[in-house]
This record gives structure tokens, C-alpha cells and sequence, in this order.
């Protein structure tokens, strides 16, 4: 059997993706397999030694340059990306995995001719996309919306590649301890700030006296670091090398970055500064023995590559030297990490796999301690749904489809301000598609009105899937809930601040 | 056109003059002929087509450190090619000299369909253009396949046919331009994707 697996992202995608590879190499141990990754990455071989049998090198750079610069001829890129695509449509893949997710890998391998898992293009489509997995990595990891599952989890989901995370594979027989710090990203939202870094390495080798704190680098980030600490602080290396420092090493501090990922790959524990872009709970470290230091402020996690609008680094100085010295020391005193899902996340993680997965089964095994928060949730949910059901069922909306105006939607839009405003739908995002759905155009009134109907349905079906996940949870639960609804029918209670609003105030 | 005449430097060669103005070094020719041959690093094809042929120290430059590459030199100015031939003798089998005094003469010649079919790398030594500059550069987007007729011409190779299109940069056409023609006109599926690919790079 031959496999291709694409992976065009960048190198810490890539090294993120190494449990997926190895998953796959666990499913077909006989199995050739090819990937294909960008020629800039090459370098990266090492890491996928004994996992696949052949790499591809994509040469993004060369083809952008064909089609730049004025002295090629307007078809040598044509000629050099056709030539890869009858070199790789020549292994004849008996399947080929998508692990890209871009319009360009989807072209790609849609000129392969071979089955695909995940997304493609052919005749005109794009393919892959009834996959309910698929779609939740299309709604959530393409902006700053939120997301309920890590990377990995969404596409080995998607992908059928069951994966494991990482053990922590410490070397406390050796003498050495080495904490590590890799101190720059590839993007300065994500940088912490080499000013505060160096403090933190001074408090480390003040406080824990025995322990040795070195700073990795890439060569380019050299004269960088030099800034900011000694020359025999430092550690330039390659990535090889740092996969070297790495194995040795009690403990990396790092932002979001490549060598975050190739740690947890080596089973190195993590303390990681998670500010900027970075959004922990779709790409941190996929292993149990990282820390997260987060920044609490509104606007973080951000979009990636626009740059920040504030007139200060808000998350970075959010996260202080004494917040990051604590996380490094319960790392080392051997602290139990915490768990990172908490009871209600857990609960809509359950809630959003069945749904996603068709399955929606009559016991959950989730056993769940049901607070009043949870509970809370689910009554502003069936409410908001009643709400808008409600304005649905409105013959006049459906009348007046042909003549449709705002004040004839201003229930709807009601309901969508108060999800927005209100945080408890952020992060489940159950009614993220009847928000999406309510603020796009349509061909039609009728395309926009069945839209919102469906979306609502959508919504229903997960929100009443929670309901009865929360009830079989547990006797206390239904007891709980009784409690709660009383609060509501009082009127009191956090819950209450949702009171009747006109629908002529409402505007888009 | 404006008369080229020639002056002997003190390493007896014959450089060209246009409008009083040198074209290439006067004193070090074959110096800087190296610097600009050197300055490409390695070739992304095994055709080169230069576009400018002054007095030819770039040509024999870049002709000496790739020995493998075939070297098409186009120019408008027919005194400058004896010249160079007899300052050149060695190459006179090596370098393939056209004489085109505007864009239609290269399309006509047979050269241009080796250009098309070997998607020829383009390059100009812009010190020895002298006051050719508006037709040279129109033989160098020529040749490099972004005119109105050039493009049309590659595009007929992969039978592609690109009879009416329009473009607002009518001298220097991007194939970011034509995706949108491409995905119109009739043609071989498998072909329009390879641009919905290069479109998509492009924008990254």
C-alpha cells in the first residue's frame, strides 16, 4: 500500500503532525509512505526518520519567484508545478491524507487522481467537506474562533489516525539540570520580551541555586539574544541539535514556537507563555506534561499575521516573571499538572464529539461534576432556543419573505446580540452557525430565512444533547436544574440580567 | 535610430558609443561583464535569452561560467552584431545573435518558438541598452511571454486559446492577471487547476 501524506504548513505544524505520521505508521506498519512538505523545511527530515519512506520537497519559494520576478517566462512556474504533479501522480498513492487544509494542497491533490482523506478539489469542487470533523476544523481553525478540541485531535478525528500524546520521558538520573529557554517566535505578538526572559533566568539561577539555565537559538536569532544574555548562555543550533539540548533538559519556557512542539515530542516538560496569536487550546503542546501561562486580557488570543493595534504588549505584560517563575517551579517539585479541560468544557467537548461523530448515545461515560455554572448555561441555552423559535414560527416572517426588513428579524437579532455579548457561547460555539447565518448574505430571503432554520436546528439537537447528557449524569444534576430554573422563574440570579428587550431596537 | 560609433580602449578593444554614451565600461568591460554574469548565481533554465547585446563582454562573461547553457542575445542595433562577432570569434558557434528591430520581428522568428518551448530564462544588461530603452523593453517582455501576442502564443501551446482578453498592464502581464481569463476560456481541466495552484502561491 502507498500513502502520501500532504503537509505544506509551516515547520511547527509539521512537528505538530508527527503524532498523526505516527499514527498512521501504527495503522499500516507496511505501508510506503511518501509526504510531501515544503522544500524550506527539509531540514526537518530527521524528524521523520523511520516514519515515512520518502520525502517530497515542495518548492514553494521557487515557484513564487518564477511567478514574480519579471525574467521568467510567464509559464516556468506552470511548467515546474506540473512536473511535481506527474512526478508525485506517478507513485500511483493508493490513498492520500490531506493534512494541509488549504485550497492550495486541496488543488494539489486533486490532480493526483487518488482517494483522498480530508479536503480536495476536483470538477469544479471541493470535496471532503461532508465530513463533520472536517467541517469544525473549517469553522474553528481558520480565524480566532474558538475551539473545544487541540489540532491533532480535530484531524486525527477527521482523518480516522487514532494518536497518542507524548510521556514525559524525564533524564533525572543525570547530574545536569539544564532548564532551556527558547525566548523568540516567529511572530512578536508571541514574543514575551528577551528583557523579561533574562529576568526570569536571573531569578531561576538565584532561587534554585543548582540549576542552569541556557537560552536556544537559531543562528539568525543570534546577534538578537547577544542583546540580552552572555555569549556561553547561549545555545545556537540547528533543529537537530536542539532535539540534542532538548533530551537533556528538566524543562523548556517558550512561547509558541516550533521548538514548543518538537519538546513535546521528546517528552521534555513545558512551561508555556501562551499570549498573542497563540491560542492554547488549539495548539499547545499535545502532551500532559506542559503548564500554561496565560495571558488573561480581552483581546488575546488575536488574529495571526496582523500585527498588534495596542499602544502596549497588554498580554505579554500581563504575564509577570513571578507568575512564570511559579509555573516553573511547580514543574520542577514534580506539581501534578492540571487538568486542562475543565468540568464544562469536558461536558460540551462530549456534547460537540457526538454530535460530530452521528452517534449521539443514549449513556454518555462522562462522569461529570454538574456546578451551578454548568447548569446555569444549559437554562440560558434552552432559553435562548425558545426565544428563537419563537420568532421563527412567526408566520409573518415567512409571508413576508420576498419584502424581508430588519425589524422583521429584530427578535433574531436580539437573540444573536445577547449570545455575542455574553460570554457563554464562546467557547461551545452551538450557536456560532445561527450567528454566522443571521449576519450573511444569501441569493435569497428564502436561502437566508432556511439558513437560520437550520442552524437553529443545528443548535437544538446539541443543546437537547447536552440536556440529556447533564441528566444521566447524575441524580444531583436533575436536582441542580430544578434549582436553577427556579432561579429563573424568579427572576433573580446572574441569569436574570436577560430581560425582555423591543425588537425595534435591535440593529445589525 | 541613433548611430552607434566605436572607440578602441587601452586593452585595444572596440566599445560601443550611443549619443555619447558608453555602452558597457570603458575601461574595465570584461570586469564588469563578470560582476553582472556572476551576480545571478545558478540559472533556473538551460536557455538564456539576453536582451541587449552592446559590446558583448556580459554575453562572453556568462557564456565562460555556464558552459552547458545555450545563449540566445537579442538587440535591435545591427552594427553592434560584426563587431562583436569579430571581438568574439570563439563564440560565433555558441551564441545565437537576432536582430529584431521591434516585437513582431521576434515573434515571427523561429527562435521565439524555442523560447516558448524551453519557457527561456530572460535577462538584460541595462547599461548597454543606451537610447534603445522602449524597445528593448518591449522585446524583453516578449520574450518573456507577458504581451498581448506573447502570451497568446504560449498559451496555444498548451492549447489554450486566450483570443480576447484584456489586461490592464498591457506591457508586463502577470499570470495573476490571466487566472481569471484562464478559468473562462475552454481548456484542459487538469491544466486550469496547475493555475488555480499557482494563483493560490501567489497570493501567499
Amino acid at each position: 500500500m502507498k500513502i502520501l501524506i500532504v503537509s505544506l504548513l509551516r515547520l511547527g505544524d509539521l512537528i505538530q503532525q508527527i503524532p498523526l505520521i505516527k499514527g498512521l505508521r501504527n495503522q499500516y506498519p507496511q505501508a510506503e509512505i511518501h509526504i510531501l512538505i515544503n522544500k524550506q523545511f527539509s531540514h526537518s527530515n530527521m524528524l521523520l526518520d523511520k516514519l515515512v519512506d520518502r520525502v517530497h520537497q515542495f518548492d514553494r519559494e521557487k515557484i513564487q519567484k518564477g511567478i514574480g520576478e519579471a525574467g521568467f517566462n510567464i509559464l516556468w512556474s506552470y511548467d515546474l508545478v506540473k512536473s511535481q504533479v506527474e512526478d508525485l501522480k506517478s507513485s500511483s498513492f493508493d490513498i492520500v491524507y490531506n493534512f494541509t487544509h488549504t485550497k492550495l494542497s486541496a488543488y494539489i491533490i486533486g490532480l493526483l487522481g487518488s482517494p483522498v482523506k480530508g479536503l480536495s478539489y476536483s470538477n469544479s469542487h471541493f470535496l471532503g467537506l461532508d465530513n463533520s470533523w472536517i467541517q469544525y476544523f473549517n469553522d474553528r481553525f481558520s480565524g480566532t474562533e474558538k475551539s473545544l478540541f487541540h489540532y491533532v485531535e480535530v484531524l486525527s478525528r477527521a482523518l480516522d489516525i487514532p494518536v497518542e500524546k507524548s510521556c514525559t520521558s524525564l533524564p533525572f538520573s543525570s547530574s545536569e539540570k539544564l532548564i532551556l529557554m527558547q525566548c523568540l517566535t516567529s511572530d512578536s505578538k508571541k514574543n514575551w520580551g528577551l528583557k523579561r526572559f533574562n529576568e526570569l533566568k536571573i531569578e531561576i539561577e538565584r532561587s534554585l541555586v543548582d540549576y542552569k539555565v541556557k537560552i536556544l537559538g537559531a543562528y539568525f536569532e543570534r546577534q538578537k539574544l547577544q542583546e540580552y544574555f552572555k555569549h556561553e548562555d547561549l545555545l545556537i543550533c540547528d533543529l537537530s541539535e536542539a532535539q540534542e539540548h532538548l533530551k537533556r533538559a528538566r524543562l523548556l519556557i517558550t512561547g509558541d514556537t516550533s521548538i514548543k512542539h518538537l519538546a513535546a515530542q521528546m517528552g521534555t516538560p513545558i512551561v508555556e507563555l501562551v499570549l498573542g496569536s497563540s491560542d492554547f487550546n488549539k495548539t499547545r503542546a499535545f502532551t500532559d506534561s506542559s503548564l500554561p501561562v496565560k495571558a488573561q486580557v480581552p483581546c488575546a488570543p488575536c488574529m495571526h499575521s496582523v500585527s498588534c493595534p495596542k499602544s502596549s504588549h497588554l498580554c505579554a505584560d500581563d504575564i509577570t516573571i513571578d507568575r512564570a517563575f511559579t509555573a516553573v517551579w511547580k514543574v520542577l517539585s514534580k506539581e501534578p499538572f492540571l487538568r486542562i479541560h475543565s468540568e464544562r468544557m469536558l461536558l460540551d467537548r462530549e456534547v460537540w464529539q457526538q454530535y460530530l461523530e452521528g452517534s449521539q448515545k443514549s449513556v454518555s461515560s462522562l462522569k461529570l461534576t454538574v456546578s451551578t455554572e454548568i447548569l446555569t448555561s444549559q437554562v440560558i441555552m434552552e432559553n435562548t432556543l425558545r426565544k428563537i423559535q419563537s420568532a421563527l414560527s412567526d408566520k409573518n416572517l415567512w409571508n413576508k419573505r420576498d419584502n424581508l426588513g430588519v425589524n422583521d428579524i429584530g427578535d433574531l437579532i436580539i437573540c444573536a446580540q445577547d449570545i455575542l455579548k455574553s460570554d457563554w457561547d464562546q467557547q461551545s460555539g452551538y450557536f456560532s452557525k445561527f450567528i454566522e447565518a443571521l449576519t450573511s448574505s444569501y441569493k435569497s430571503t428564502t436561502e437566508y430565512l432556511e439558513k437560520i432554520q437550520s442552524s437553529f436546528v443545528e443548535a437544538s439537537a446539541m443543546v437537547h444533547l447536552r440536556r440529556c447528557i447533564l441528566n444521566q449524569n447524575s441524580q444531583e444534576g436533575q436536582e441542580n436544574a430544578k434549582r436553577t430554573e427556579q432561579l429563573f422563574a424568579e427572576g433573580s440570579g446572574r441569569v436574570g440580567t436577560i430581560t425582555a428587550r423591543n425588537p425595534k431596537d435591535a440593529g445589525l | 535610430m541613433n548611430q552607434v560609433r566605436f572607440s578602441q580602449n587601452n586593452q585595444d578593444f572596440l566599445i560601443p558609443f550611443e549619443d555619447e554614451q558608453s555602452l558597457c565600461s570603458f575601461t574595465d568591460p570584461q570586469g564588469e561583464g563578470l560582476r553582472w554574469a556572476y551576480s545571478f548565481g545558478a540559472l533556473p533554465s538551460n536557455h538564456i535569452v539576453i536582451i541587449g547585446l552592446g559590446a558583448g563582454f556580459h554575453v562572453a562573461a556568462l557564456a565562460d561560467i555556464h558552459p552547458g547553457i545555450k545563449i540566445t542575445v537579442i538587440d535591435n542595433r545591427e552594427n553592434l552584431i560584426p563587431i562583436f562577432k569579430a571581438q568574439f570569434a570563439d563564440l560565433e558557434n555558441r551564441i545565437e545573435v537576432l536582430l529584431a528591430g521591434e516585437a513582431k520581428d521576434l515573434l515571427n522568428s523561429e527562435a521565439y518558438f524555442e523560447i516558448v518551448e524551453n519557457r527561456s530564462f530572460v535577462l538584460s544588461f541595462f547599461e548597454c541598452w543606451g537610447s534603445q530603452q522602449d524597445i528593448l523593453s518591449g522585446l524583453f517582455a516578449t520574450a518573456t511571454g507577458r504581451t498581448l501576442e506573447s502570451v497568446r502564443f504560449h498559451f496555444a501551446d498548451l492549447k489554450m486559446d486566450l483570443k480576447a482578453f484584456h489586461v490592464k498592464n498591457k506591457n508586463m502581464i502577470n499570470i495573476i492577471e490571466l487566472l481569471p481569463e484562464i478559468d473562462s476560456i475552454p481548456g484542459d481541466p487538469e491544466s486550469k487547476q496547475v493555475f488555480r495552484i499557482l494563483g493560490e502561491l501567489a497570493q501567499s
